[in-house]
Protein backbone atom coordinates (compact mmCIF):
# COMPACT_ATOMS: atom_id res chain seq x y z
CA UNK A 1 0.00 0.00 0.00
CA UNK A 2 1.42 3.37 -1.01
CA UNK A 3 1.23 6.51 1.06
CA UNK A 4 -1.61 7.85 -1.10
CA UNK A 5 -3.79 4.75 -0.73
CA UNK A 6 -3.02 4.60 3.00
CA UNK A 7 -4.14 8.21 3.55
CA UNK A 8 -7.08 7.85 1.18
CA UNK A 9 -8.37 4.93 3.28
CA UNK A 10 -8.62 7.23 6.28
CA UNK A 11 -10.18 10.01 4.22
CA UNK A 12 -12.73 7.67 2.60
CA UNK A 13 -13.65 6.19 5.98
CA UNK A 14 -14.04 9.73 7.36
CA UNK A 15 -16.26 10.64 4.42
CA UNK A 16 -18.41 7.54 5.02
CA UNK A 17 -18.99 8.67 8.59
CA UNK A 18 -19.35 12.43 8.19
CA UNK A 19 -20.05 13.10 4.47
CA UNK A 20 -17.01 15.38 4.62
CA UNK A 21 -14.61 16.35 3.05
CA UNK A 22 -16.03 16.32 -0.47
CA UNK A 23 -13.72 16.20 -3.50
CA UNK A 24 -14.25 19.93 -4.05
CA UNK A 25 -13.48 20.75 -0.42
CA UNK A 26 -10.24 18.75 -0.67
CA UNK A 27 -9.39 20.58 -3.89
CA UNK A 28 -9.66 23.88 -1.99
CA UNK A 29 -6.73 22.76 0.21
CA UNK A 30 -4.63 22.20 -2.90
CA UNK A 31 -5.62 25.61 -4.31
CA UNK A 32 -4.78 27.27 -0.97
CA UNK A 33 -1.43 25.54 -0.37
CA UNK A 34 -0.07 25.74 -3.91
CA UNK A 35 -1.25 29.37 -3.89
CA UNK A 36 0.39 30.19 -0.55
CA UNK A 37 3.64 28.72 -1.91
CA UNK A 38 3.77 31.49 -4.52
CA UNK A 39 4.78 33.87 -1.72
CA UNK A 40 7.37 31.52 -0.25
CA UNK A 41 10.68 31.69 -2.16
CA UNK A 42 11.80 28.35 -0.66
CA UNK A 43 8.70 26.46 -1.82
CA UNK A 44 9.11 23.98 -4.67
CA UNK A 45 5.52 23.70 -5.94
CA UNK A 46 4.08 27.22 -6.23
CA UNK A 47 1.00 27.19 -8.49
CA UNK A 48 -1.98 29.39 -9.12
CA UNK A 49 -4.83 26.91 -9.42
CA UNK A 50 -8.61 26.69 -9.46
CA UNK A 51 -10.76 23.95 -7.92
CA UNK A 52 -11.48 22.86 -11.50
CA UNK A 53 -7.74 22.42 -12.23
CA UNK A 54 -7.43 20.10 -9.23
CA UNK A 55 -10.60 18.18 -10.13
CA UNK A 56 -9.31 17.68 -13.69
CA UNK A 57 -5.82 16.52 -12.74
CA UNK A 58 -5.16 12.80 -13.25
CA UNK A 59 -6.56 10.44 -10.67
CA UNK A 60 -4.06 8.71 -8.36
CA UNK A 61 -6.36 6.73 -6.10
CA UNK A 62 -9.99 7.59 -5.77
CA UNK A 63 -10.81 10.31 -4.88
CA UNK A 64 -7.27 11.77 -4.66
CA UNK A 65 -6.14 13.50 -7.82
CA UNK A 66 -2.52 14.37 -8.62
CA UNK A 67 -2.89 17.91 -7.32
CA UNK A 68 -4.33 16.61 -4.04
CA UNK A 69 -1.00 14.89 -3.37
CA UNK A 70 2.28 16.40 -2.28
CA UNK A 71 5.39 15.74 -4.30
CA UNK A 72 8.16 13.78 -2.60
CA UNK A 73 11.17 15.99 -2.61
CA UNK A 74 14.66 16.58 -1.31
CA UNK A 75 15.41 19.48 0.97
CA UNK A 76 16.78 20.25 4.39
CA UNK A 77 15.53 22.15 7.39
CA UNK A 78 17.06 23.05 10.73
CA UNK A 79 16.04 24.39 14.10
CA UNK A 80 18.24 25.67 16.91
CA UNK A 81 16.98 24.52 20.27
CA UNK A 82 18.18 25.92 23.56
CA UNK A 83 16.97 26.10 27.13
CA UNK A 84 16.01 29.31 28.90
CA UNK A 85 19.41 29.74 30.60
CA UNK A 86 21.27 29.46 27.32
CA UNK A 87 18.90 31.94 25.67
CA UNK A 88 19.68 34.45 28.45
CA UNK A 89 23.41 33.74 28.35
CA UNK A 90 23.56 34.29 24.59
CA UNK A 91 21.29 37.35 24.92
CA UNK A 92 18.87 36.14 22.23
CA UNK A 93 16.31 38.93 22.05
CA UNK A 94 13.64 37.22 19.91
CA UNK A 95 13.41 33.55 20.88
CA UNK A 96 10.30 31.50 20.21
CA UNK A 97 9.32 29.46 23.25
CA UNK A 98 8.05 25.91 23.07
CA UNK A 99 5.22 25.91 25.60
CA UNK A 100 3.50 22.66 24.71
CA UNK A 101 4.73 19.49 23.09
CA UNK A 102 3.13 16.09 22.78
CA UNK A 103 3.25 13.01 20.60
CA UNK A 104 0.96 10.01 20.43
CA UNK A 105 0.65 6.72 18.60
CA UNK A 106 -2.24 4.67 17.37
CA UNK A 107 -2.37 1.25 15.65
CA UNK A 108 0.17 1.24 12.81
CA UNK A 109 -1.99 -1.18 10.84
CA UNK A 110 -5.18 0.55 9.71
CA UNK A 111 -6.97 -2.85 9.71
CA UNK A 112 -6.59 -2.96 13.51
CA UNK A 113 -8.44 0.32 13.95
CA UNK A 114 -12.09 0.04 14.85
CA UNK A 115 -12.58 3.62 13.73
CA UNK A 116 -10.64 3.96 10.47
CA UNK A 117 -11.89 7.46 9.71
CA UNK A 118 -10.14 9.07 12.68
CA UNK A 119 -6.51 9.39 13.60
CA UNK A 120 -6.72 9.17 17.37
CA UNK A 121 -3.03 10.01 17.73
CA UNK A 122 -3.86 13.48 16.36
CA UNK A 123 -6.57 13.98 18.96
CA UNK A 124 -4.47 12.69 21.89
CA UNK A 125 -1.37 14.67 20.88
CA UNK A 126 -3.39 17.85 20.38
CA UNK A 127 -5.15 17.61 23.74
CA UNK A 128 -1.91 16.86 25.59
CA UNK A 129 0.08 19.66 23.89
CA UNK A 130 -2.69 22.23 24.46
CA UNK A 131 -2.96 21.20 28.09
CA UNK A 132 0.77 21.66 28.62
CA UNK A 133 0.54 25.12 27.05
CA UNK A 134 -2.52 26.00 29.15
CA UNK A 135 -4.82 26.12 26.13
CA UNK A 136 -8.30 24.74 25.56
CA UNK A 137 -9.01 22.07 22.90
CA UNK A 138 -12.49 23.50 22.32
CA UNK A 139 -11.28 27.09 21.92
CA UNK A 140 -7.91 26.51 20.29
CA UNK A 141 -8.86 28.27 17.05
CA UNK A 142 -9.30 31.52 18.99
CA UNK A 143 -6.08 31.04 20.97
CA UNK A 144 -3.52 30.73 18.16
CA UNK A 145 -2.54 32.85 15.15
CA UNK A 146 -1.15 30.26 12.77
CA UNK A 147 -1.05 26.49 12.23
CA UNK A 148 1.41 24.55 10.11
CA UNK A 149 -0.28 21.22 9.43
CA UNK A 150 0.85 17.95 7.86
CA UNK A 151 -0.90 18.25 4.48
CA UNK A 152 0.79 15.37 2.61
CA UNK A 153 -2.64 14.85 1.06
CA UNK A 154 -5.34 17.51 0.81
CA UNK A 155 -8.08 15.46 2.48
CA UNK A 156 -5.91 14.78 5.51
CA UNK A 157 -5.53 18.52 6.16
CA UNK A 158 -9.32 18.91 6.30
CA UNK A 159 -9.59 16.04 8.79
CA UNK A 160 -6.81 17.62 10.86
CA UNK A 161 -8.92 20.80 11.27
CA UNK A 162 -11.41 18.59 13.10
CA UNK A 163 -9.01 16.35 15.01
CA UNK A 164 -6.93 19.27 16.24
CA UNK A 165 -10.10 20.92 17.56
CA UNK A 166 -10.34 23.90 15.20
CA UNK A 167 -13.89 22.90 14.19
CA UNK A 168 -16.30 20.13 15.26
CA UNK A 169 -16.13 16.75 13.51
CA UNK A 170 -17.76 16.84 10.11
CA UNK A 171 -17.30 20.59 9.65
CA UNK A 172 -13.74 20.80 8.29
CA UNK A 173 -14.90 20.96 4.68
CA UNK A 174 -17.41 23.69 5.42
CA UNK A 175 -14.72 25.67 7.27
CA UNK A 176 -12.42 25.81 4.24
CA UNK A 177 -15.37 26.73 1.99
CA UNK A 178 -15.94 29.69 4.32
CA UNK A 179 -12.26 30.66 4.05
CA UNK A 180 -11.30 29.81 7.66
CA UNK A 181 -7.83 28.34 6.98
CA UNK A 182 -6.95 30.73 4.12
CA UNK A 183 -3.97 33.06 4.55
CA UNK A 184 -6.32 35.94 5.44
CA UNK A 185 -8.83 33.70 7.21
CA UNK A 186 -9.85 33.07 10.80
CA UNK A 187 -6.82 30.79 11.44
CA UNK A 188 -4.33 30.60 8.55
CA UNK A 189 -3.22 27.00 7.99
CA UNK A 190 0.01 26.25 6.09
CA UNK A 191 0.70 29.86 5.02
CA UNK A 192 4.12 28.71 3.72
CA UNK A 193 2.38 26.31 1.34
CA UNK A 194 2.70 23.27 3.58
CA UNK A 195 3.88 19.97 2.16
CA UNK A 196 1.70 20.34 -0.93
CA UNK A 197 3.13 23.75 -1.76
CA UNK A 198 6.71 23.33 -0.53
CA UNK A 199 7.32 19.69 -1.51
CA UNK A 200 7.52 16.86 1.01
CA UNK A 201 11.12 16.15 1.96
CA UNK A 202 10.17 13.23 4.19
CA UNK A 203 11.92 13.53 7.52
CA UNK A 204 12.73 17.22 7.11
CA UNK A 205 9.15 18.48 6.80
CA UNK A 206 8.30 18.30 10.49
CA UNK A 207 11.30 20.55 11.15
CA UNK A 208 10.25 22.81 8.27
CA UNK A 209 6.70 23.18 9.61
CA UNK A 210 7.99 23.93 13.11
CA UNK A 211 10.49 26.45 11.74
CA UNK A 212 7.84 28.09 9.58
CA UNK A 213 5.53 28.56 12.58
CA UNK A 214 8.49 30.08 14.47
CA UNK A 215 9.25 32.48 11.59
CA UNK A 216 5.61 33.58 11.56
CA UNK A 217 5.64 34.24 15.32
CA UNK A 218 8.85 36.27 15.00
CA UNK A 219 7.38 38.25 12.11
CA UNK A 220 10.12 36.98 9.79
CA UNK A 221 7.98 35.09 7.26
CA UNK A 222 8.34 37.74 4.55
CA UNK A 223 5.71 37.75 1.83
CA UNK A 224 3.66 34.96 3.41
CA UNK A 225 3.57 36.62 6.85
CA UNK A 226 0.20 36.37 8.61
CA UNK A 227 -1.13 38.72 11.26
CA UNK A 228 0.21 37.79 14.70
CA UNK A 229 -2.01 39.03 17.54
CA UNK A 230 -1.92 36.34 20.23
CA UNK A 231 1.73 35.46 19.62
CA UNK A 232 1.00 31.77 19.57
CA UNK A 233 1.30 29.12 16.87
CA UNK A 234 1.07 25.39 16.24
CA UNK A 235 3.13 22.90 14.25
CA UNK A 236 1.81 19.45 13.46
CA UNK A 237 3.36 16.41 11.87
CA UNK A 238 2.33 12.81 11.35
CA UNK A 239 4.20 9.81 10.03
CA UNK A 240 4.93 6.13 10.16
CA UNK A 241 2.87 3.28 8.74
CA UNK A 242 -0.77 4.35 8.53
CA UNK A 243 0.37 7.80 9.77
CA UNK A 244 0.05 6.30 13.24
CA UNK A 245 2.42 8.74 14.92
CA UNK A 246 1.40 12.34 15.52
CA UNK A 247 3.36 15.19 17.09
CA UNK A 248 2.16 18.67 17.99
CA UNK A 249 4.20 21.62 19.20
CA UNK A 250 2.77 24.86 20.58
CA UNK A 251 5.06 27.88 20.33
CA UNK A 252 4.84 31.39 21.72
CA UNK A 253 6.74 34.53 20.93
CA UNK A 254 8.32 36.87 23.48
CA UNK A 255 5.19 39.03 23.78
CA UNK A 256 2.85 36.11 24.45
CA UNK A 257 5.31 34.65 27.01
CA UNK A 258 5.06 37.84 29.08
CA UNK B 1 37.82 23.47 -10.50
CA UNK B 2 34.19 22.45 -10.58
CA UNK B 3 33.49 18.89 -9.43
CA UNK B 4 32.04 16.62 -12.10
CA UNK B 5 30.56 13.25 -11.19
CA UNK B 6 30.92 10.55 -13.83
CA UNK B 7 27.83 8.36 -13.91
CA UNK B 8 27.34 4.93 -15.45
CA UNK B 9 23.90 3.43 -15.90
CA UNK B 10 23.86 -0.19 -14.75
CA UNK B 11 21.55 -2.80 -13.22
CA UNK B 12 22.23 -4.52 -9.92
CA UNK B 13 20.57 -7.90 -9.37
CA UNK B 14 20.29 -9.45 -5.94
CA UNK B 15 19.23 -13.04 -5.30
CA UNK B 16 17.83 -13.57 -1.85
CA UNK B 17 15.37 -15.56 0.22
CA UNK B 18 13.24 -14.30 3.02
CA UNK B 19 11.14 -16.16 5.52
CA UNK B 20 7.57 -15.48 6.57
CA UNK B 21 8.65 -16.65 10.04
CA UNK B 22 5.86 -17.50 12.44
CA UNK B 23 3.28 -16.49 9.84
CA UNK B 24 4.51 -19.13 7.35
CA UNK B 25 1.49 -21.37 7.96
CA UNK B 26 -0.83 -18.72 6.56
CA UNK B 27 1.08 -18.64 3.26
CA UNK B 28 1.48 -22.45 3.06
CA UNK B 29 -2.25 -23.06 3.59
CA UNK B 30 -3.07 -20.32 1.11
CA UNK B 31 -0.79 -21.86 -1.52
CA UNK B 32 -1.58 -25.55 -1.00
CA UNK B 33 -5.18 -25.60 0.22
CA UNK B 34 -6.73 -22.23 -0.73
CA UNK B 35 -7.60 -21.67 2.91
CA UNK B 36 -7.44 -18.40 4.84
CA UNK B 37 -6.05 -18.82 8.34
CA UNK B 38 -6.36 -16.28 11.09
CA UNK B 39 -5.35 -16.56 14.72
CA UNK B 40 -7.34 -16.47 17.94
CA UNK B 41 -5.88 -15.20 21.18
CA UNK B 42 -5.72 -18.00 23.76
CA UNK B 43 -6.57 -15.50 26.52
CA UNK B 44 -8.99 -12.84 25.27
CA UNK B 45 -10.34 -14.72 22.23
CA UNK B 46 -9.81 -11.84 19.81
CA UNK B 47 -9.62 -13.12 16.23
CA UNK B 48 -6.77 -11.57 14.24
CA UNK B 49 -6.90 -11.48 10.46
CA UNK B 50 -4.22 -10.99 9.12
CA UNK B 51 -2.90 -13.45 11.72
CA UNK B 52 -0.69 -12.43 14.63
CA UNK B 53 1.43 -15.03 16.38
CA UNK B 54 0.83 -13.25 19.68
CA UNK B 55 -2.21 -11.16 20.52
CA UNK B 56 -1.31 -7.50 19.97
CA UNK B 57 -3.51 -6.52 22.90
CA UNK B 58 -2.75 -8.95 25.70
CA UNK B 59 0.54 -10.37 24.29
CA UNK B 60 -0.58 -13.94 24.93
CA UNK B 61 -0.01 -16.63 22.25
CA UNK B 62 -2.66 -16.89 19.56
CA UNK B 63 -3.68 -20.18 17.88
CA UNK B 64 -4.50 -20.84 14.24
CA UNK B 65 -8.15 -20.82 13.17
CA UNK B 66 -9.63 -21.27 9.72
CA UNK B 67 -11.53 -18.25 8.52
CA UNK B 68 -14.49 -17.88 6.17
CA UNK B 69 -13.81 -16.99 2.54
CA UNK B 70 -16.32 -14.13 2.75
CA UNK B 71 -16.16 -10.72 4.33
CA UNK B 72 -17.26 -7.10 4.22
CA UNK B 73 -15.43 -4.05 2.90
CA UNK B 74 -14.57 -1.57 5.68
CA UNK B 75 -13.02 1.03 3.40
CA UNK B 76 -11.59 1.03 -0.10
CA UNK B 77 -10.12 3.04 -2.95
CA UNK B 78 -9.52 2.53 -6.65
CA UNK B 79 -5.85 2.78 -7.56
CA UNK B 80 -4.82 4.47 -10.84
CA UNK B 81 -1.14 4.99 -10.11
CA UNK B 82 1.20 2.67 -8.26
CA UNK B 83 4.64 1.07 -8.04
CA UNK B 84 6.20 -0.83 -10.96
CA UNK B 85 5.17 -4.19 -9.44
CA UNK B 86 1.45 -3.47 -9.91
CA UNK B 87 1.34 -0.79 -12.61
CA UNK B 88 0.07 -3.24 -15.26
CA UNK B 89 -2.97 -4.09 -13.13
CA UNK B 90 -4.38 -0.55 -12.84
CA UNK B 91 -7.10 0.37 -12.29
CA UNK B 92 -7.82 -1.99 -9.41
CA UNK B 93 -9.54 -1.76 -6.07
CA UNK B 94 -7.74 -2.07 -2.76
CA UNK B 95 -9.27 -1.99 0.65
CA UNK B 96 -9.57 -3.24 4.18
CA UNK B 97 -11.78 -6.32 4.33
CA UNK B 98 -13.17 -7.74 7.54
CA UNK B 99 -13.61 -11.47 7.02
CA UNK B 100 -16.76 -12.85 8.60
CA UNK B 101 -15.95 -13.62 12.22
CA UNK B 102 -12.68 -11.62 12.31
CA UNK B 103 -12.11 -8.74 14.72
CA UNK B 104 -9.59 -6.94 12.49
CA UNK B 105 -9.50 -6.11 8.80
CA UNK B 106 -7.00 -7.29 6.18
CA UNK B 107 -5.59 -5.25 3.32
CA UNK B 108 -6.16 -6.87 -0.06
CA UNK B 109 -6.95 -6.20 -3.71
CA UNK B 110 -10.61 -5.99 -4.72
CA UNK B 111 -11.31 -6.71 -8.39
CA UNK B 112 -14.58 -6.12 -10.17
CA UNK B 113 -15.79 -6.42 -13.74
CA UNK B 114 -17.43 -3.05 -13.29
CA UNK B 115 -14.93 -1.16 -11.18
CA UNK B 116 -16.71 1.95 -9.95
CA UNK B 117 -16.49 3.34 -6.40
CA UNK B 118 -20.00 2.20 -5.44
CA UNK B 119 -19.12 -1.42 -6.37
CA UNK B 120 -16.32 -1.61 -3.82
CA UNK B 121 -17.63 0.65 -1.12
CA UNK B 122 -18.03 0.14 2.60
CA UNK B 123 -20.45 -2.59 3.56
CA UNK B 124 -20.19 -4.55 0.28
CA UNK B 125 -19.93 -8.33 0.68
CA UNK B 126 -16.88 -9.88 -0.97
CA UNK B 127 -15.49 -13.39 -1.48
CA UNK B 128 -11.93 -14.62 -2.07
CA UNK B 129 -10.85 -15.80 -5.55
CA UNK B 130 -7.54 -17.64 -6.02
CA UNK B 131 -4.96 -17.76 -8.79
CA UNK B 132 -4.64 -21.30 -10.16
CA UNK B 133 -0.86 -20.90 -10.02
CA UNK B 134 0.08 -19.91 -6.50
CA UNK B 135 3.43 -19.08 -4.95
CA UNK B 136 2.49 -18.57 -1.31
CA UNK B 137 2.22 -14.78 -1.62
CA UNK B 138 -0.52 -12.25 -0.91
CA UNK B 139 -0.99 -11.88 -4.68
CA UNK B 140 -2.22 -15.52 -4.78
CA UNK B 141 -5.72 -14.28 -4.05
CA UNK B 142 -7.95 -11.26 -4.18
CA UNK B 143 -11.53 -10.38 -3.38
CA UNK B 144 -14.48 -9.85 -5.71
CA UNK B 145 -18.03 -8.64 -4.97
CA UNK B 146 -19.98 -11.70 -3.86
CA UNK B 147 -22.47 -11.39 -6.73
CA UNK B 148 -19.59 -11.58 -9.26
CA UNK B 149 -17.94 -14.63 -7.68
CA UNK B 150 -19.33 -17.25 -10.07
CA UNK B 151 -18.25 -15.30 -13.13
CA UNK B 152 -14.67 -14.98 -11.79
CA UNK B 153 -14.06 -18.62 -10.90
CA UNK B 154 -15.05 -19.87 -14.36
CA UNK B 155 -12.10 -17.94 -15.85
CA UNK B 156 -9.23 -20.24 -16.79
CA UNK B 157 -6.63 -18.60 -14.52
CA UNK B 158 -8.72 -18.46 -11.33
CA UNK B 159 -10.55 -20.79 -8.99
CA UNK B 160 -12.60 -20.66 -5.82
CA UNK B 161 -11.34 -21.32 -2.30
CA UNK B 162 -12.04 -24.36 -0.17
CA UNK B 163 -14.08 -24.14 2.97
Amino acid sequence: MMAASSYVSMVNAHFEEFGNPTEEQMALVSVKNHGNAINNPKAQSPMKLTVEDVMNSRIICYPFKMLDCCLYSEASAALILANEEKVKELKIDNPIWITGVAAANTDCFIGNREDMGRLYSNIYAAKAAYKMAGLDYNKIKEQIDVAELHDAFSGQEVISYEELGFVPFGEGGKWIEEGGPMIDGELPCCPCGGLIGCGHAVGATGIMSTGEAALQLRGDAGKHQVTIEKGRGLAHSIGGPGAAYAAIIIMENQEAKK
Amino acid sequence: MEFQAHQIRDILKINYRYTMGGQSKFFIELMNNKKLLGTKCTKCGKIWMPPRINCSECYEPAEWVEMKQTGTIDVSTIVWYTTSAFIKAIPYGIGFIRLDGADTAMLQGIFSENLIPSKVKKGKKVRAVYQKEREGKMTDFFFVPEDEYESWIIKSEYEGGSE
